[in-house]
């Protein structure tokens, strides 16, 4: 089993884990049982990260209460329940699915939040908090732009001074630093 | 040192123009993040942690303990007035404080709720003054087996008083644990789960952890089910309740405080619990019970002095034992390791000034609450009215810069946003979040306690050591009975036939 314990065997141990339980989720989601198809996701991911860390444990080094013990003590714990939490997908006896709100516009949410944070590396921080906020507040259906353009330019202010200048933060100015 | 010497100490450090005006800033922030609907005490504290970096350290816990004491008051605003709780606690206040507001009686739902809090709030402070210090005298004498029985006992009793399912509530707790012994080891130096990335050396920096879990799950939740609708406050009238109608509800206000308090002490009971219990039992004990859910001044103050209260008593096993006993105290924990600071027994003899000083602002933090509920509160409702699809930008825009000025790391700042992911995905399938960040927070002095325990004195520790065998006893049946009663209520419907039934 060391074999995959790091290098090559942990990726082939990882990508076997997931390709498993991507069997067992879609199983799930084309039968009977789809309207828990949702609640086995938590354990199925679960499930994997625990068999992932539990075979890099085995590189650790082996003593009496060394680093491995309680990270395999919380694996054993989480696999027994995630186990019995997927049972209960199986025989119904969990909550069913949450109804499906809208993932389309949560993605386009997050997507903007992992933009701002791409956006603060090369445009620094002020800019791109500025241009962040006033297009989530547009995407929120906000449609005042004097407001839009005060809550934004406010907000950039307000973290100049509280942030920059008075905690002495060195927020990333990005291509503006070449300017101050 | 005696209490009136340590007490002279505490107000020392809180009297001056900058504590007093830390302490206003707190509660009116407080007040108002808890009036905000999806923003829990928790999140409020999270929020403003990095806002405290270059403060003292007493100052910043001055700051974020005032927040907290008021946010748990904030909530009962919105829940009185528009029957949306501002916090899950305030849950109670609106079942009769919202028909007071429909029975035009508004101002009275605000001011028993503003009251109750507020001799809630002192009693509970006044409770964790009388028992946080003995109990940190105590503990200077607990070996690390104890403490680590006692984490465990902590654990075990979060997940155990959850609401829900409590196998979900316990794999996030293992999950937060698992999250705990990323990057180097304390004890053997061997780095662990890290792969080759530097950055995960120390593990995940648990401020950015906290605020996507608490602040940026809450938004991508919001994101999944936004309608556009914003909030809509009516023209509320503002007369509070009378002396003779102050006098009727003073021993529930009494009663429900003590139960807030005691419940407040275990870990993971918090707020919540506290004001279903002590309304339940007010109930039983009103000569009006009928009148309960129908705009009951008793079953306001109930709820209110309850969940008030249970702050002072969370705040007694964080600050004498370093076991947080809430979500809200985790963070508090958090923030006082960004100081450098260790709650426990030794906090008590090294900075005393630290430990007074919070016992002497929360006394005034409930003063400050009082004025400025009495007459804030029109202020208030037209600053929580501001349009969601403001605040919730904002709020990621605190998030983001918040999770960088820990470290000036962009690092944390992803960190935080994949947290924030999580939490949201815990959230969508009925996981709590708060036990992951337990988890987080006691996962550290489970390990080094326990490993130390054995490495002194064997496996065997656990028995010989008297107060560790009864509290992990406890705390085994803690975790093993919700679990026993989960699955007879499984077999129960399975049986039957029922393919439908809830955990």
């Amino acid at each position: 089993m060391e074999y995959f314990s790091e290098g090559r065997g942990l990726f082939i141990w990882a990508i076997a884990l997931i390709l498993i339980s991507s069997g067992i989720y879609t199983g799930f989601r084309y039968s009977k049982m789809k309207d828990y198809s949702g609640q086995t996701l938590t354990p199925l991911i679960m499930i994997v990260l625990s068999l992932v860390l539990w075979v890099v444990t085995l590189g650790f080094p082996t003593e009496d209460a060394g680093p491995a013990i309680l990270p395999r003590l919380w694996i054993f714990w989480l696999i027994l329940l995630s186990t019995v939490l997927l049972f209960s997908c199986v025989t119904g006896t969990i909550d069913k699915d949450p109804k499906r709100g809208r993932i389309g516009f949560l993605g386009i949410g997050v997507g903007l939040v992992v933009a701002y944070y791409f956006a603060i590396q090369h445009l620094g921080y002020f800019i791109s908090s500025f241009l962040f906020l006033a297009i989530a507040m547009y995407m929120l259906s906000y449609r005042k732009p004097i407001t839009i353009l005060l809550v934004g330019t406010g907000w950039v202010l307000f973290s100049y001074l509280i942030f920059y200048k008075m905690l002495y933060i060195q927020l990333p100015l990005g291509f503006i630093e070449d300017f101050i | 040192m005696d209490l009136v010497e340590s007490f002279t100490i505490g107000f020392s450090v809180i009297l001056g123009w900058k504590p007093l005006l830390i302490i206003v800033m707190g509660v009116i922030f407080g007040i108002l993040a808890g009036a905000m609907p999806g923003l829990s005490p928790s999140t409020a504290v999270a929020l403003l942690v990095p806002f405290s970096y270059t403060m003292s350290p007493a100052l910043a816990l001055i700051l974020l303990t005032s927040i907290y004491i008021a946010s748990n008051y904030g909530g009962s605003i919105t829940a009185v007035l528009i029957n949306t709780p501002g916090t899950p606690s305030a849950a109670v206040t609106a079942m009769d404080g919202y028909p007071l507001t429909q029975q035009g009686k508004a101002g009275k739902g605000l001011g028993t709720a503003l009251i109750a809090s507020t001799i809630g709030g002192a009693i509970g402070v006044v409770v964790l003054i009388l028992f946080a210090v003995p109990l940190a005298r105590v503990a200077l004498k607990f070996s690390p087996a104890d403490y680590c029985a006692l984490a465990l006992f902590g654990l075990a009793t979060v997940a155990s008083m959850s609401r829900g399912n409590v196998m979900k509530s316990m794999v996030a707790i293992l999950f937060g644990l698992l999250i705990k012994t990323i990057g180097i080891d304390p004890i053997s130096g061997v780095s662990r789960f890290t792969f080759g990335n530097d950055m995960l050396y120390d593990g995940f920096t648990l401020i950015p952890a906290l605020i996507g879990l608490f602040a940026i799950s809450v938004v991508f939740s919001k994101f999944e089910t936004w309608t556009g609708v914003g909030r809509v406050m009516d023209k509320i009238d503002n007369k509070l309740p009378s002396l003779q109608e102050f006098l009727k509800i003073k021993y529930t206000i009494l009663r429900s405080s003590i139960i807030g308090t005691v419940i407040g002490i275990f870990p993971g009971a918090g707020a919540t619990i506290a004001a279903f219990i002590s309304y339940d039992m007010s109930k039983r004990a009103s000569k009006e019970p009928e009148k309960f859910g129908h705009g009951s001044l008793e079953g306001v103050a109930a709820a209110e002095s309850a969940n008030s209260s249970s702050v002072g008593g969370a705040l007694v096993p964080l600050l004498a034992l370093g076991i947080p006993g809430s979500a809200t105290d985790a963070v508090l924990l958090g923030a006082f390791m960004l100081h450098d600071l260790v709650p426990g027994p030794m906090l008590f003899q090294d900075n005393p000034e630290i430990v007074y000083g919070i016992f002497s602002a929360l006394i005034v933090a409930n003063i400050v609450m009082l004025f400025l509920g009495l007459y804030g509160n029109r202020l208030f409702i037209k600053v929580v009215s501001v349009p969601e699809s403001i605040m919730y930008p904002l709020i990621l825009a605190i998030a983001i810069i918040g999770s960088f000025a820990v470290n000036g790391s962009m690092f944390d700042v992803a960190a935080c946003i994949g947290f924030g992911v999580v939490g949201w995905f815990f959230k969508r399938y009925g996981y709590p979040v708060a036990p992951v960040v337990l988890g987080i927070v006691l996962g550290k002095m489970v390990e080094e306690n326990f490993r130390r325990a054995v490495m002194m004195d064997g496996y065997g520790v656990f028995y010989r050591d008297k107060l560790a065998f009864i509290v992990l006893l406890i705390a085994f049946f803690s975790f093993v009975w919700p679990l026993y009663k989960a699955w007879r209520h499984h077999r129960q419907p399975a049986t039957s036939g029922n393919n439908e039934a809830k955990i």
